[in-house]
């Protein structure tokens, strides 16, 4: 089977197939070159431009390494468990690295910073997600790419609809091959483990790296005493490094992705696209063309057309809503009255004011779509699971990070201090 | 003028609510081990009634919400619950005599509907709450009818057999008996 090379910045080279090229170079696939990773998060790290384009074929690598290493060290839990033989974990090995590569073919114009304008979703009555056009767009638009090809004819079959089952969880579709969605949305997932790495590598920081070798070394399965499931965890030997992650992801969140000048651009930047989409909302799935049609330079131009906004100027000019006032990071309720009075001064001197909640940021430690769960430390022949902050204090002593900012226009930003002071 | 969040709800309001739930459980189910998957199982049954508000994926151990594991922790932090961990056995959360404090910021519908969750699904264990969320979420999210629910929550966990399964779903009245 003829395979292919690219380079890489953070793993070298990454490899794939015929198969999986030709999906790499479906025009949905392509798009993700036109979004960025980080939105602008430019504005603060010129550096950050790297796209969803290279994230996501990292991912695929990353996720096909932690299986690897996961299969090889943990093999006969997997058999005694979960019923594998060689033949099923050869497919699912295919069938990770193809949900590894599309896990986030559906994201809007500058990735997460435009959730919060994507439309109802009427049969649920939610707001829909990125994973609900990445999931329309692999059953639908990729369907053929994904089925038809001789190398998916011949030695997998597998289908569109289990690609996108494993990343929406749909238990009814691949039943227990879900067990594998750790690896695309957990603690331990291959889309943190990358973009920890990559954010890192281009903005030139090193608060995101860890050992990924020696994470990959000691991921182990192991047994949750409160439910006899098995789960995806870290040898004794390791948990330092599964520390040395966790620290990385807070490190990161509080000097990256919660940066309080990149979340003034999030706030423009949700504003100014409301602004020029029909409706202040993105299409929503049962217009996945027109969504589609939708990247950060197709916003770009319509934000260069309308200069007489306020916050697509701010863009344009980086001039943006300036921090006067911020919770720490993990507040009391002391914290929180004094929060209500410094808001209720700015309402009283006539002040707009806004007010950003860490907890409503994507990247934020504590988030669903990231699958959460504690790591857990896997001891003896038992494969006994003890959480990680049972050995490390430095994890056990971390609280859910909740900051609160508030934000004021640039031209009252003195006035706003002097109010507050 | 003010921005464009809702000023006015603690952020000690889910916190609240967790510690109210282990309270209750605590109080109507005394000895019985309260662990993390108890809790999140239950916050799932109330999010689907629109009581509480975490977003929850599905995994090959039930629906888990992430949101809701940073709360706990942050309850924990403000001496909301209590959390231990014994070997072979999982996480104990206990209520602390402080969580009144918080389970004041909780409204009467509220508290009834937390009330009125420990007593249909308290008295069920960890495993047994897992399969009625996992069926709960395949069905909200899928739309898998109730004639098969059984049979996809079995596809999912192997160990457990359909009529198992199907014991346990009527009993949480999730299928008719």
């Amino acid at each position: 089977m003829k395979q292919y090379e690219i380079r890489d910045p953070v793993y070298g080279f990454i490899t794939f197939n015929d198969w999986e090229k030709c999906i790499i170079d479906h025009p949905v696939f392509q798009r993700l070159r036109r979004i960025k990773q980080l939105a602008l998060t430019e504005m603060v790290y010129p550096g950050a431009v790297h796209t969803r384009f290279e994230h996501s074929l990292g991912v695929m690598h990353l996720a096909t390494m932690r299986y690897d290493s996961i299969v090889n060290n943990n093999k006969r839990m997997l058999e005694d468990h979960l019923s594998y033989n060689d033949i099923g974990l050869k497919k699912d090995r295919q069938l990770i690295r193809l949900a590894a590569l599309l896990h986030d073919v559906g994201h809007a114009p500058f990735s997460h910073a435009s959730e919060d304008i994507l439309p109802t979703n009427p049969k649920r009555n939610k707001p829909y997600k990125h994973e609900d056009y990445t999931t329309t767009i692999i059953k639908n638009l990729l369907k053929n790419v994904i089925e038809a090809h001789p190398i998916n004819k011949r030695n997998c079959r597998i289908e569109a609809e289990e690609v996108a089952a494993l990343i929406e969880g749909n238990t009814e579709v691949i039943g227990e091959s879900i067990f594998w969605r750790v690896l695309i949305s957990s603690q331990l997932d291959a889309d943190r483990g990358d973009y920890l790495l990559r954010d890192s590598y281009h903005i030139g920081v090193k608060y995101g790296v860890y050992d990924n070798s020696r994470l990959m070394n000691t991921l182990a399965l192991g047994i949750d005493p409160e439910t006899d499931e098995v789960i995806l965890g870290v040898s004794r030997d390791g948990w330092h490094v599964a520390e040395a992650v966790v620290i990385a992801r807070y490190q990161m969140f509080a000097q990256v992705y919660f940066h309080k000048t990149r979340r003034a651009f999030d706030y423009h930047l949700r504003n100014a696209m409301k602004k020029t989409l029909n409706g202040e909302k993105l299409p929503g799935i049962e217009s996945i063309e027109e969504f589609l049609s939708l990247d950060d330079y197709a916003m770009w131009g319509r934000f260069l057309n309308q200069k007489d906004d306020h916050d697509c100027l701010s863009i344009i000019n980086r001039n943006h809503i300036r921090e006067v006032y911020s919770t720490p990071e993990v507040p009391n309720q002391e914290d929180e009255t004094e929060l209500r009075e410094m808001k209720s001064h700015l309402e009283k001197s006539g002040l707009w004011f806004h007010e950003d909640k860490s907890e409503r940021l994507w990247y934020k430690l504590g988030n669903s779509k990231n699958g959460d769960r504690e790591i857990m430390i896997i001891s003896g022949d038992e494969k006994n699971a003890r959480p990680l902050s049972h050995f490390s204090s430095i994890v056990k002593n971390m609280g859910e990070v909740k900051q609160i900012r508030i934000y004021v226009r640039p031209e009252d930003r003195i006035r706003a201090k002097e109010v507050l002071n | 003028m003010s921005g464009d969040l809702n000023h006015d709800e603690s952020i000690f309001k889910s916190s609240g609510m967790i510690g109210y739930l282990v309270k209750r459980l605590s109080e109507e189910y005394p000895g019985k081990q309260v662990g993390k998957t108890i809790i999140q199982k239950i916050m799932y049954l109330l999010t689907r009634n629109n009581i509480a508000r975490f977003d929850f994926s599905m995994y090959h151990y039930g629906p888990y919400s992430s949101e809701l594991s940073g709360e706990l922790s942050f309850a924990e932090k403000n001496g909301i619950v209590k959390i231990t961990w014994k070997d072979n056995e999982g996480y104990f959360i206990e209520p602390t005599t402080d969580a009144d404090r918080f389970v004041a910021l909780l409204d009467g519908d509220e508290r009834q509907a937390v009330d009125e969750a420990v007593t249909q699904f308290g008295k069920f264990t960890a495993k047994d709450l897992s399969l009625i969320a996992t069926a709960l979420y395949l069905k909200d999210n899928f739309g898998v009818e109730d004639s098969k629910l059984a049979e996809a929550v079995h596809n999912a966990k192997k160990s457990y057999s359909p009529d198992y399964i199907s014991k346990v779903l009527k009993a949480g009245k999730i299928l008719p008996n």
